[in-house]
């Protein structure tokens, strides 16, 4: 009796101690103070975050930085290939309040719920950054609630690539696209591919698909849905037939962007949508059959050229980081025409300073920027939204259903409309 | 019954009738042949698609389970060598003949150029051997364009060679490590609770038992938010740590509960003898109570190595650095662009990364049937 | 002989008699002295560890899936913390409740009985065909002959192979261009289309623990001993009534205890629908399990994703207990229990 009580109760003191340590331990971290306000005037080294390098341009990058700035080196943190695990990463270490990383690359989309949950430095005050030179839409990407949270870094936007030696002269109109389906299936190949796999690529093209047809996924508020119009259902319609009648291939439904890229590399696409970084690829690529057969257009819409969905990355700063000053000139190199025009010839990526656009040595060697700038021109931003994961699922659940033929377009749009408002509350 | 070790029986204990023509037997190997295929077949199809060189590997009109050197044509897979486009143009300069061996350049810590044009390298695209020379030696070389010929053979070496320059070798030290580390915490704290709770009369034994039972049923899905703050709030983000302290909370209860089936079988006359003989605890945990049981801790320890060597979720979260990587994270997550993996490489880091577990299972398959046995049947 | 240890049989049960206490002869033994404390030293540390790492973090999820996400401030633009939730986090899930509204297709919300009923989906039929299959194997490796050791070495091999791995290397044979498709001439979208995503989830993990489960019931095998069987053979039973009123009652504690524990993974397993389909098929979630919904939840609002952790986690232990319960899969014996049994069936 005696013995049990005893060890009971040695038992109940250490269990005791236990939870007290983790109670301390679980409480460390709140820190007193608006996080943005701190360390502002602060240098020293610093971390710059982003996705795999495919392009071999974040080192050459950072290499010239810290040749100039042998107090204030940067570490390249490379994350994985995957935007979903680098969303997943940034979140983590935000959430951590990690003051490791210090200037960020952030994909388009996900500036707004950053933003919102403040681990973004807002670009203002002494941060503020001249934009004038900027195109404006990759501006508005960053922007969030009237305020600047993340620096344009890079820019895309979707092109049609086509084969030229079967089609000399590109379709303009989607029709045009799908009457020139005969010449793909008399040369045993497919049609036309885009990404639509459910992952982000399908809110893209989904999103491409409305808007040419002059539909809108949310209204101008960035928040407030309104895709179950006439306008979205014809958009989301051309894909949907499409698919119906074959003109899409069966295994699409399956694609995101490399595996498009590899089918029309092997001659199996006549039509392939996708971004400019196949251009440089499907040219040099050794198993690339199509080098010299290969033209870039606008994407074709209804009655002229289609829009195109705003891709491409902005930086940022840490609202934790420990040396803010440091990580803003870090910012303005990256925005510095130099470092711009070396990303557009080394690595193929869109600048998104105005003026490069009509530098012709620029061009020269990379003959797609007239189509890119007409394609960035008439491009619409995905929605701007704190809730993005919750939107961008509505609209890719839907638009995959649609697509597949699973569900009427009318019945997913209704249902992409209720999704979306869903994911607001 | 005493036996407190279960007797294998040896081949040829269980009688075995000689009959004229055996039935049992015929259907006893072709039973065997169907179980040999099945576990194998697909092995098996991994290990060749590692050895086949990339022409090979996505011809698909080839055999997928040998080797092909030509592809539908009849022609040898070959592979053109190309000047980059962004290189300007020059007289070429050849540093190898027709008839060399190539090898290729990302395979190697410093490849060697198999030409130059001025004074840019060219180097081996490919594994094989040059066979062609369409621009020869002197004459002026175009950018983007073909000046020889490389026939590639299959098999090769080429994805194996390969996972040196990816951070395989670094994921498989992460992975071993961490098994290592993990089997280790896991034995010193189950293996004296589960003598505890076995052996020593106490109230509450038997709910204690099923507590550590239940704490196994725990998904690791609840455990992972609290514990990617805990990782964060502990600045263990990207540390081997964040690993080797978070694995035991799923090992322990597992091999706790293990270790109960095993010490439970030695039978307590055996200690209470060795006791009564004058030895003191300790020895008599050493001398007898040990040796009998190793066939269970060395189960344990299996399982506690391979239950962290093939953990997924944590190792996906934790760990965000492609150099820290465990190695089943690494492998999937890693030798990808996009959505296109690189098979070759992957096929062949999946074989030589399922080669530790192989090996601790070979070793100790006996041990292993044998402590299945006692512990969890007898 | 005694069918102890890990597992406790119904016919163990019946032997106890309630007044005899096998221990009272033993009360002055010297392992009885301070048995008590000793027996605290030996387990305090382990459950300690397990309260503080298990145990801690569960209690904090559970209050976690008591508040609510945070929700946004609309004049400031920013998040701020959502408060206490009360139930609604689970009505969410249980209920689809999204707000006022049911959850429309596209939310997370709207996929929850879809997650339960493809969770048991897979628990049903992965654990029958590996326990028919698995049963099938250890019969044949049962049986002595040559080259024991190569099969024994073969049947590693898949269960050797890291479960990621192994999901990467079917997402490979059933690409639509793969190797499936081919050997059997078919066209089949193995990761997009709403049943062959689902069987090739089953298959793959078919492939992996059959060799295990194999093992296990090997094990429980080897020790009926032979003359069991000759007894049998004399008495004029067939190889099918042989293997239904010898093998498999004795058989039987290994093979509960097998099924339970492959019953207690499947539902919760995640690896393998997420690297082999990513959760997708059909209208993109026919092979999105409980817990590939956890994680997606996650990166939507952690609180309801605790929540739906919870939720999982009672089911499993719904599940458990049923097993232990009726089914009579005893996982957790002591020492009196395994005594008595002894005397009891010698």
């Amino acid at each position: 009796m005696v013995m049990r009580s005893r060890s009971v109760n040695a038992a109940a003191a250490c269990l005791g101690i236990g939870v007290l340590l983790i109670g301390v331990a679980g409480c460390g971290g709140g820190g007193g103070g608006n996080s943005a306000d701190q360390n502002t005037t602060a240098r020293g080294p610093i971390t710059y975050v982003q996705g795999k390098d495919n392009n071999n341009v974040v080192r050459p990058t950072i290499d010239k930085w810290n040749a100039e700035h042998p107090n204030e080196k940067v570490t390249f943190k490379e994350q994985s290939d995957q935007a979903d695990a680098q969303h997943d990463d940034l979140v983590q270490h935000f959430q951590a309040k990690d003051p490791n990383y210090d200037v960020v690359d952030v994909d388009v989309v996900w500036t707004a719920e950053f933003a919102a949950k403040g681990w973004l430095q807002p670009l203002t005050g002494q941060f503020a950054l001249d934009t004038s030179k900027l195109l404006p839409a990759t501006v508005k990407t960053g922007t969030y609630n009237n305020t600047l949270f993340a620096a344009p870094q890079s820019s895309d936007g979707g092109m049609l690539y086509y084969r030229k030696d079967l089609v000399p002269n590109p379709p303009k109109t989607w029709d045009e696209m799908m009457s020139d389906c005969s010449i793909a299936k008399q040369n045993n190949m497919d049609c036309y591919a885009g990404q639509y796999a459910k992952y982000e690529g399908l809110t893209v093209n989904a999103a491409e698909a409305i808007n040419t047809a002059g539909g809108v996924i949310v209204k101008s508020d960035g928040r407030t849905p309104d895709v179950d119009t006439d306008a979205a259902k014809k958009g989301l319609s051309l894909l949907a037939d499409a698919f119906k009648n074959g003109n899409i291939p069966q295994q699409a439904i399956t694609y995101q962007e490399e595996q498009g890229r590899q089918s029309f590399e092997a001659g199996k696409l006549l039509f392939l949508r996708n971004w400019p970084y196949v251009y440089s690829l499907a040219t040099t690529d050794g198993s690339s059959v199509v080098k010299d057969k290969f033209g870039i257009a606008p994407l074709p819409g209804l009655t002229g050229p289609g829009a195109s969905s705003l891709g491409g990355h902005n930086a940022a700063i840490s609202a934790y980081s420990a040396h803010k000053a440091t990580a803003f000139d870090f910012i303005k190199y990256l925005e510095s025409e130099d470092r711009q025009t070396f990303n557009a010839t080394q690595g193929s990526l869109a600048p998104v300073i105005a003026s490069l656009y009509d530098d012709q040595a620029l061009v020269q060697k990379l003959p797609y920027l007239p189509t890119l700038k007409t394609s960035i021109l008439n491009a619409v931003p995905r929605p701007v939204t704190p809730f993005y994961p919750a939107v961008t699922k509505a609209v890719e659940d839907n638009a995959y259903a649609a697509i597949k033929g699973d569900k009427s377009v009318d019945q997913a749009l209704k249902d992409m409309q209720a999704a979306i408002t869903a994911a607001g509350s | 019954m005493a036996t407190t070790t279960a007797n294998i029986p040896a081949p040829g204990e269980v009688p075995h009738r000689r009959r004229p023509f055996d039935w049992a037997s015929t259907r006893s190997y072709v039973g065997i042949a169907l179980i040999v295929i099945f576990c194998l077949a697909p092995f098996y199809w991994m290990v060749v698609t590692s050895f086949k060189a990339d022409a090979n590997l996505y011809d698909l009109s080839r055999n997928p389970f040998w080797f092909s050197q030509v592809d539908g044509s009849g022609r040898p897979y070959h592979k053109d060598i190309i000047i980059p486009a962004s290189y300007s143009e020059g007289p070429i300069r050849w540093t190898i003949g027709t008839g060399a061996h190539t090898t290729r350049f990302d395979s190697e810590p410093n490849p060697v150029p198999i030409a130059q044009v001025g004074d840019q390298p060219i180097y081996s695209p490919v594994d094989g051997t040059l066979t062609q020379v369409t621009v020869p030696e002197g004459q002026v070389a175009q950018p983007n364009t073909v000046v020889g010929v490389i026939d590639v053979t299959s098999p090769s070496l080429t994805h194996y060679r390969y996972l040196a320059s990816t951070p395989f070798w670094r994921w498989m030290r992460v992975s071993l490590i961490t098994g290592l580390m993990v089997v280790l915490i896991t034995l010193i704290f189950s293996v004296p609770a589960a003598y505890g709770l076995a052996r020593l009369e106490f109230a509450g034994n038997r709910g204690i038992g099923i507590a550590i039972f239940l704490t196994y049923l725990i998904p690791s899905t609840i455990l992972f938010i609290p514990f990617s703050q805990f990782v964060g709030a502990l600045k263990l983000d990207n540390s081997i740590w964040s690993l080797i302290l978070s694995y035991p909370t799923f090992t322990i209860p597992f091999c706790t509960w293990l270790l109960m089936g095993f010490f439970r079988s030695v039978p307590k006359e055996i200690e209470e003898r060795a006791l009564l003989d004058g030895a003191t605890r300790l020895q008599m945990l050493r001398l007898v109570v040990i040796p009998v049981v190793l066939p269970g801790i060395l189960t344990a320890a299996i399982f506690a190595f391979t239950l962290s060597f093939q953990e997924y979720v944590y190792a996906l979260t934790f760990i965000s650095s492609s150099l820290n990587r465990t190695l089943p994270v690494g492998i999937t997550v890693d030798m990808v662009r996009g959505d296109v993996y690189f098979w070759g490489p992957l096929m062949a880091a999946a074989v030589v990364g399922s080669i530790p577990v192989v090996i601790v299972y070979a070793l100790s398959l006996d041990y292993f049937i044998s402590g299945m046995t006692t512990g969890a049947v007898k | 002989m005694s069918v102890t240890s890990g597992v406790d049989t119904d016919e163990g049960k019946v032997e106890k008699a309630p007044e005899q206490s096998p221990q009272a002869p033993r009360r002055n033994s010297p392992l009885r002295k301070g048995e008590g404390r000793r027996a605290l030293y030996l387990i305090v540390p382990t459950l300690v560890l397990l309260a503080v790492v298990i145990g801690y973090p569960v209690v904090r999820a559970i209050i976690m899936s008591f508040q609510k996400d945070p929700g946004l401030d609309k004049s400031t633009g920013l998040f701020v913390s959502g408060g206490n939730a009360g139930f609604s986090n689970y009505t969410h899930w249980l209920l689809q409740r999204c707000g006022e509204a049911s959850c429309p297709p596209g939310t997370l919300g709207s996929q929850f009985w879809d997650s339960v009923t493809t969770t048991f989906f897979f628990t049903a039929v992965t654990v029958v065909v590996e326990v028919l299959l698995g049963m099938w194997m250890a019969i044949v490796m049962n049986r002595a002959f040559k080259g024991r050791g190569l099969l024994r070495a073969s049947v590693l091999v898949p269960w050797a192979i890291p479960t990621a791995v192994t999901a990467k290397l079917w997402y490979f044979i059933f690409a639509y261009d793969g190797i499936a498709n081919h050997l059997f001439g078919t066209h089949i979208l193995w990761t997009g289309d709403q049943w062959a995503s689902r069987f090739a989830v089953i298959i793959a993990d078919v492939w992996k623990t059959t060799p295990f489960i194999a093992l296990l019931i090997l094990a429980g095998l080897q020790v009926i001993p032979a003359d069991v069987y000759e007894a049998a053979r004399v008495d004029g039973a067939n190889s099918w009534q042989r293997f239904t009123r010898v093998t498999l009652p004795l058989v039987r504690p290994a093979l509960m205890v097998a099924v339970l524990f492959r019953v207690l993974d499947v539902l919760r397993i995640y690896d393998l629908p997420a690297i082999l389909t990513g959760g997708g098929g059909g209208t993109g979630h026919a092979t999105t399990t409980l817990s590939i919904l956890v994680v997606d939840q996650i990166r939507q609002g952690f609180n309801s994703a605790a929540a739906l952790s919870t939720l999982t986690f009672l089911l499993i232990f719904l599940v458990a207990f049923i097993f232990v319960r009726f089914l009579g899969a005893h996982v957790v014996q002591t020492q009196q229990t395994q005594q008595r049994q002894q005397k009891g069936t010698v």
